[in-house]
């Protein structure tokens, strides 16, 4: 049986690696995010221009693609979701509880404002701005959050 | 009504004392390093079952670790 001998210089040895994984697991998800992101904008993206350098748009998917797509992006969304809450600490679950509070709220309030606006205006298509403008503040609301901490 | 109580510590000192880089306690108290600093700096009160584990930490009592500025009143 061999044993190790630790100096005193190593005696942080286990939070170095400790750190250490820590970095590794931020870089695989960081590529991962990327690889996601680039699949699900750049494809689209890229179809697109190939579309319009030949000059003969394709026909839209099938419906039963869309559908398939959104519920599969929604079933790993919910996953990603419930494995940072399991990581996260108090402190990152409140302010995450507080920013879907404030995107829930803007929505709440923006909706039928828009709504309102849209009809004067004529127009119908502005209660997805509702929607996005909830999600920007929401977004602006934990970014500043997250600086000032 | 009743009005919002602002919360001082003595964290920021106590982990000087110590050596202690906020990585190194938020990994004592597992709980991130931005939480650390945000409890220092004020700008978030921890729960009861951290406060319990910062007393534990470094054997004190909540009281003293953590005042609310109202033992004067």
């Amino acid at each position: 049986m061999t044993s190790k001998t630790v100096s005193e210089g190593d005696t942080r040895w286990g939070e170095a690696r400790a750190a250490e994984r820590a970095a590794r697991k931020k870089r695989r998800r960081i590529a991962l995010a990327s690889i996601s992101i680039g699949l699900m904008v750049g494809l689209p993206f890229a179809l697109g221009v190939i579309d319009g350098v030949v000059g003969n748009p394709r026909s839209a998917p099938p419906r039963q693609i869309a559908y398939a797509s959104a519920i599969a992006i929604l079933i790993i969304g919910a996953f990603v979701t419930w494995r940072n809450w399991r990581e996260t600490d108090e402190m990152q679950r409140q302010l995450a509880i507080r920013t879907w509070a404030v995107i829930g709220l803007t929505s709440f309030a923006l909706h039928p404002i828009f709504a309102i606006v849209s009809d004067l205006l004529g127009r119908t298509e502005m209660q997805n701005d509702a929607w996005l403008g909830s999600t920007a503040i929401g977004i602006a609301f934990y970014l500043t959050r997250r600086v000032r901490s | 009504m009743q009005e919002e109580v602002e919360m001082k510590n003595r964290l920021k000192v106590l982990r000087a004392e110590r050596n202690w880089s906020q990585a190194e306690l938020a990994g004592r108290l597992d709980v991130s390093r931005q939480a650390v600093n945000a409890i220092e700096t004020g700008k978030y009160d921890p729960s009861l079952p951290l406060a319990f584990r910062i007393g534990r930490l470094f054997d004190m009592p909540i009281e003293e670790i953590f005042d609310d500025e109202q033992d004067g009143e």
